[in-house]
């Protein structure tokens, strides 16, 4: 059966053929740090609803692929090493001029360090076995990780993206995605920025030049799209 | 260490170490074909920005895109890359190239920005290179992706450095042709 995702600028993915076992659900930073009370966002005095907008959306999303037969979920997580000997001197001390230091204690732990309670994925979209993680000391992904190596051992060639936040890590990645080749594809209402009219722009320009970076759908179109793929499904 | 040495720059002055050095730093022009070339007045600004960016000693990278060029855009760059993707660290040795040099500011202009110029700023950013864009040098391919393109990277007290117009960079670029030509301590 064939299946096409309805999206902008395209009918997603480009050549037609959706193959599940090719296409990974890609959740970008969703870390207490970035949408969580007390987390890193949090502490330098950004509106929480508009990072958190796109959790609902996308737990759905993850519950309808969870359920259908060699789909793939890869998780990203932004974070440091105890002792910071992976943070770029000019990222920690932008962050300390905003009253949020990496490393500094926090009500979540210590800031956007690995193992701390921050740093985690929030409960409602937490990985289950079979699903990497990929920590990563940066914005983006493949520079930094070994996330194309575990991708390509998958044999997966397209990715969904939702995550945080929309302009910075997600934006990133898949401009990182896309230029390796991989075929993209943003929803638009699982993800947010911490500033909306960042967000709209970091939209925007995905569609732009005929889809630059790829293409846009919301969870609800994907999911109708995908809906049949299911073996069993509740949302 | 310090030389006091920064721009007037967002949301911080730059570079974030306090001390610009010439000898440290690399202009870098990222053009994508002819989508959305420099008008005159913004050609004419980025000309006088490279001619002092070389007169004060910087190395001047020219980072072309996907589509060949058309005549007349010749910089006098000291090393030239061809991109074949928007990131210029994606398949090139520009890493490499910038390391030798040990270039550790760039300071970044593109036609149009959010094509090339963003995504090898994000690249450089993660490398933890010190990034600076020059936004009335740039063109946009649409009024709002610039705007937010540029607002995005002053977010979280400058997520991917800063920004910045021409008038401050050339005062920076004046600022360190006056201190080099004075010696500590002075006359």
């Amino acid at each position: 059966m064939t299946v096409q995702i309805p999206a902008e600028p395209y009918a997603w993915p480009f050549d037609g053929e959706f193959a599940p076992s090719r296409t990974a659900l890609v959740c970008v930073d969703w870390q207490t740090d970035f949408c969580g009370p007390g987390g890193y966002v949090d502490t330098m005095g950004y509106d929480l609803s508009l990072t958190r907008a796109g959790v609902e959306p996308t737990r759905k999303v993850l519950d309808l692929v969870r359920h259908i037969p060699g789909m793939h979920v890869v998780h990203t997580r932004e974070g440091h090493k105890p002792d910071l000997s992976d943070c770029p001197p000019n990222k920690l001390w932008r962050s300390k001029r905003m009253g949020a230091g990496i490393g500094d204690v926090g009500p979540c732990g210590r800031i956007l360090i690995r193992g701390e309670a921050g740093w985690d994925i929030i409960p409602e979209l937490y990985p289950i076995a079979g699903e990497p993680i990929i920590d990563k000391p940066s914005k983006g992904a493949f520079s930094t990780t070994d996330i194309d190596l575990v991708l390509r051992n998958r044999g997966v060639t397209s990715l969904i993206f939702t995550g945080i936040t929309t302009d910075v890590c997600v934006h990133t990645i898949m401009r990182e995605a896309n230029d390796l080749g991989y075929e993209c594809l943003l929803l638009s209402d699982c993800t947010g920025a911490t500033d909306y009219n960042n967000y709209l722009a970091a939209v925007k320009m995905v569609t732009m030049q005929g889809g630059v970076f790829g293409a846009v759908t919301d969870s609800a179109a994907l999911i109708t799209a995908l809906a049949p793929l299911a073996l069993v499904h509740s949302a | 260490m310090a030389n006091g040495l920064t721009a007037l720059s967002r949301p911080y002055p730059w570079p974030w170490h306090g001390a610009f050095e010439p000898r440290r730093t690399a202009l870098l022009v990222l053009r994508d074909g002819d989508i959305a070339p420099p008008g005159p007045s913004t050609a004419a600004l980025l000309t006088s920005v490279l001619e002092r960016a070389v007169m004060v000693g910087l190395t001047v990278g020219d980072l072309p895109g996907q589509t060949p060029q058309p005549n007349g855009t010749e910089l006098g760059a000291d090393f030239r890359i061809p991109r074949p993707h928007y990131g210029a660290f994606s398949g090139t040795d520009l890493d490499a190239v910038l390391r030798r040099r040990q270039i550790t500011d760039l300071i970044l202009v593109g036609f149009p920005f959010e094509l090339g110029a963003d995504c090898t700023m994000r690249q450089a950013n993660d490398l933890g290179y010190e990034c600076l864009a020059l936004t009335d040098c740039c063109t946009g391919l649409a009024p709002d992706t610039l705007a937010g393109a540029i607002a995005t990277i002053q977010m979280s007290g400058g997520i991917f450095g800063a920004v910045a117009e021409s008038a401050a960079v050339l005062a920076l670029f004046a600022n360190a042709h006056h201190a080099a030509a004075t010696p500590f301590g002075g006359p």
